[in-house]
């Protein structure tokens, strides 16, 4: 098993409330950009927190990037503190985002998905035009970068169609 | 004189930017679970290219100069 799809397995398998959003979103929609990370924009709810750290516990998540001897806690509270978290895990890199910039929060991200089937798994995924919305929301160069990009995947996906 | 330059759709403004439209088709022909296994190939193959360069950059590290005697 690839280590996305097995990350993904076992989001799905312990019942994370997560959306997938991001450069695996733009894969799955057609994007050719190639990334090294899942990014995932979760619900906060008391309840879905500590699914959470349940679910990634064993893969000991650690921050990306930070110094080694910042101190690390994954815990429900570590993830109360704060909002969004670049972590490394055994099983790569994921990226937890508790709000999209132009969409929202984690329920604005569901209602702005759709099921697509990776690796013959449901998963909840933003939709094309929402991650459109929120790259061109973050406005960052790779943001605008990947914005024209997904803008032709729209083109293309909307010719193939017609 | 006064001709209205055409604006361009979004996928002749991605080939003005200089993105390969040929690999977005190509993408667009898989199911999204092929673009993630595409992805990760492509993912390992940085990897191993990765892991060459250390390995190549500590040989170089290790390699004894030129011998006594010699000039490069």
């Amino acid at each position: 098993m690839l280590p996305i799809e097995e990350l993904l397995a076992l989001l799905l398998e312990k019942e994370v409330d997560f959306v997938i959003i991001g450069g695996v979103a733009g894969l799955a929609h057609g994007s050719a950009r190639t990334t090294a990370d899942l990014d995932v924009c979760y619900s906060r709810a008391p309840a879905s927190l500590e699914t959470l750290v349940a679910a990634l516990g064993p893969l000991k998540p650690r921050l990306r990037g930070a110094p080694a001897n910042l101190p690390f806690k994954w815990d429900k509270r570590t993830l109360r503190a704060g909002l969004n978290f670049t972590l490394d895990t055994d099983l790569g890199p994921i990226d937890l985002l508790g709000e999209v910039a132009g969409i929202g929060g984690y329920r604005d991200a569901l209602a702005a998905s759709e099921t697509l089937t990776l690796f013959n798994r449901p998963c909840r995924v933003l939709t094309l035009d929402a991650l459109i919305r929120s790259k061109r929301a973050a406005n960052r160069k790779r943001d605008r970068e990947h914005l024209i990009e997904l803008e032709a995947v729209k083109k293309l996906r909307s010719k193939k169609r017609n | 004189m006064n001709k209205r330059k055409r604006k361009m759709d979004a996928v002749e403004r991605a080939k003005a930017y200089g993105i390969d439209i040929s690999l977005l088709e190509s993408s667009l022909a898989l199911t999204p679970t092929e673009r993630l296994i595409r992805n990760e190939g492509m993912l390992a193959l940085a990897r191993a290219f990765a892991r060459a360069r250390a390995q190549k950059n500590a040989t170089d590290r290790g390699t004894p100069g030129p011998p006594v005697g010699k000039r490069s």
